[in-house]
This record gives C-alpha cells, structure tokens and sequence, in this order.
C-alpha cells in the first residue's frame, strides 16, 4: 500500500539550535564537527563560566581557564562515553577540576614567591565563606535543598566546591577538626542528593 | 596509613575537588575497586552540577571566537578503544563493528561506503557542514537521528542511535523532503541500534529530511508513518 503523501502531512518541526541538547551535539562533536562544536560552546558557557568565575574569581583568570577548558573539550570529545553520565556532568566536572587546578598551582606559586622575598604570606584563600554564596541565581529546588543542611554542611560544600578549598582548607576555615569537615561534606552531599533526588 | 573506611568517607570531598593530591591518587586508586564509592561520587557529581546549575554567569563576548579559533587549530584525541565497542557512539568504530558487516542497501543514486573507518568523518568535518536533528513524530519512538550534509562533498550522513530493529526485510529510509513531494535518498540499517552512514547525493534542492520503514529493496514513495523528521 502506498500512500505518498504522508509525507506531506506532517510538517517538518523547525529545528532550534538551542533546542538541541548537549548529549545529541556531542556525537558530532566526537567526529571532528566544528559547528556542532560552536553550538555546543553556546549550550555550555553559561554553566562552565559560573564555575570558574566562582572558584577562580579573577575575570580576566576565569577567560583563560574557561578557554583552555573549552579546548580540552574539543580535544578529548571523541573519548566521551555517553553511558558513563551526560555531557553537562561530564563537562562540568572538567571545568570544576581545571579551575581548582588553577587556583592551587596559582597559590603554590604565590607562596613560594613570597618566601624567595622573605615575605609575609597574604593569604588570599581567606576570603569570607559569605563570598562563595553571593550572586547566586536562585532555583527553588537547589536553594530549598540548600535551606536544609546544618549551617556546616552548608559552609563546607561551599567552600569546597565554589571556594576551590581541599577538605582540610575548609576545617582550618571554619576552625572544625579535619575529620569533621571531611564528614560535613559527605553528609551534606548526601542530604542534597536525597532532596534533589538526583540521578547520576 | 589510611583505614578502608576513612577512604570511603573521602567520596564526598572527592566529588568536590576537594582532596590534596597525595590523598586523590589514593582515593582513585580505591575508586577503582570499590563500586559503592562509584555510585556515591557519581551521585555526588550530579549534585555539584546542579549547585553549578544554579549558578550561571555569561562570559564576554570575545571568548566564543577566541575559544573556537584555538579549537579550529587543535587536533582531537583518538577514541579510546577501550571502551568503545560498549560506547553509546563509538560502537561504530569499534573493530566488532566492522567485523560485524553492517548491511547497508542502495537505492537510486545511492553510494554505499563500507565502514572501515568511520564513514562520516570526512562529512561531519566538512567546512561547509549542515547539521539537522531530526524529531521524533510520536512520543513512543525511540532513538535519536542527526543528519549531516555537505554541499560541496554531494554526501549526507545520518548519525543514529537506539533505533528498534526495522524486522527482517526491512529498513530504515531516509527522504528528501522537497517543494512538490519526496523523494528517496538511501535506505540504512541499524547495528544494535546504531548506525553511522553515509549516503551520496546529488541534489541539495531539500527542505528537509523525513524517515520511515521500507521493505529494503526500496520504495518511490513512503509507505509507513513518518518515525522522524527535521527541516534544515
């Protein structure tokens, strides 16, 4: 039976770039496709910029740390395996390390550089905890989930992951013993993974 | 020397970056090995990315040139072989794969290129490359289509993934969509699912790209529903 005009009847849904997600552009992406690429930059910015201006603070750094971060992107795109998580988890856990990176080799080198002048360290680490929490946009699920750890479980995650602080860091911070903030971070993650109910 | 326990508390400020890196190299060294860390830094992960999800900021407007000039000059890695004959995408190019013989049938003005290497490459890479996604026409329908087309290279490519089996003697078709009609451009088989094609073409004057079902020695015309379909 043939029926040529069905084709005609349903009407070829306009394709918006922006509609196109992250995982169905990274296929092309792994092929070498620049445009999917470009288009791909456009979907991710947003979201990679906000981590490494949180963790990294200077903006000219950030602009750096985000291209760099978006090269490695493309670099390794065709080693991305889409059955291992999606590609905005993927690429932000990237960018979070990248940045974190960043920071402490920024600060190793600041540190030895006061101490070859015989220098009193600034520590430039010691930023108030209220910093890392500024200028957030809000989402009700996140911020509610957020509302609901203790005030530590709060200021370690923060200071952890917007802060680019290792475990330690945050205890000296926050004046806890190290196993406490270790403890702190893991309990609090698990709290917002409960509340978000979040599927890796 | 660090008690099994105390490294399984370590997954939360793992996922976080937050671990110095003698105590890293020691978490993923057990990372490895322990699937219940897996989970958790995995789900740990996701909720980092919705706290960065909630936390956007727009970089300057220069950066999106600067970013892709410097990709324009960077050669990707190789895909890790590894994984790959399991990846979603790189099943494919997987030597199983190949080995494998994906049959492909032609229609008309049809080429068919055996995938030694990834068929698609050349025409995904194109300069001139157009990218359409095409859309599921029913909410039951699986799997995603992208089709790639090249003027200059007369070539289109239709990147698939979790597609059903078509049933035997059958096959998925690819069609132009033009002002007065349609038109065949190919027929494809899936392998598992997935499929990576290349499809030679010598008239652009499409507005879009429709699929469907075909016995797989071809139909003039559609006779199935539309499964997807996409404008460019």
């Amino acid at each position: 039976m043939v029926r040529p005009f069905r084709l005609r009847v349903v009407p070829p849904p306009a394709v918006d770039p922006r509609e196109v997600s992250a995982d169905a552009l990274m296929a092309l992406v792994a092929r070498g496709n620049e445009s999917a690429f470009a288009q791909l930059y456009d979907e991710l910015a947003p979201l990679i910029y906000g981590i490494v201006r949180k963790v990294v603070r200077d903006p000219s750094m950030s602009d750096e740390v985000t291209q760099e971060i978006f090269v490695e992107l493309w670099r390794i795109a065709p080693r991305f395996d889409a059955e291992r998580g999606s590609v905005r988890s993927w690429a932000s856990t990237i960018a979070h390390r990248r940045a974190v990176d960043r920071v402490r080799s920024e600060e190793s080198r600041r540190r030895r550089e006061e101490r070859d002048h015989e220098q009193t360290m600034v520590d430039a680490t010691m930023d108030p905890v209220a910093a890392a929490v500024d200028d957030r946009f809000d989402r009700a699920e996140v911020r509610q989930a957020l509302d609901e750890l203790t005030e530590t479980q709060r200021e370690a995650i923060t200071l952890a992951y917007f802060g680019g602080k290792t475990y330690r860091e945050v205890a000296a911070l926050l004046d806890i013993p190290e196993g406490t903030a270790k403890t702190r971070i893991r309990d609090g993650l698990i709290r917002l993974r409960d509340k978000m109910g979040v599927n890796p | 020397m660090t008690r099994t326990e105390d490294l399984h508390e370590l997954a939360g400020a793992y996922a976080l970056d937050a671990l110095d890196d003698d105590e890293r190299v020691r978490f993923e060294t057990h990372l490895r090995s322990c699937e219940r860390c897996q989970v958790e830094v995995a789900e740990f992960r996701s909720v980092a990315l919705a706290l960065a999800e909630d936390n956007h900021a727009q970089p300057p407007e220069g950066l999106k040139a600067s970013v892709l000039a410097e990709v324009g000059e960077t050669r990707q890695d190789a895909p890790q072989l590894a994984s790959v004959s399991r990846g979603r995408f790189g099943r494919s190019q997987s030597v199983l794969a190949v080995a494998a013989a994906v049959a492909l049938f032609v229609v008309g003005a049809v080429v068919f290129t055996r995938p030694d290497t990834d068929p698609t490459s050349e025409v995904v890479a194109a300069a001139d490359a157009v990218v359409a996604t095409l859309d599921a026409t029913t909410d039951g329908q699986t799997g995603t289509v992208q089709v790639v087309w090249s003027d200059n290279q007369d070539q289109v490519a239709v990147i698939a993934d979790g597609l059903a089996d078509p049933g035997p003697g059958m096959a998925y078709a690819l069609w132009f969509m033009l002002e007065d009609g349609v038109a065949p451009a190919g027929l494809f088989a899936p392998d598992d699912g997935s499929v990576a094609a290349v499809l030679a073409i010598d008239d652009l004057a499409t507005t879009g790209w429709g699929i469907t079902i075909e016995p797989d020695t071809g139909s003039d015309q559609p006779t199935t529903p539309v499964l997807f379909a996409g404008s460019i």
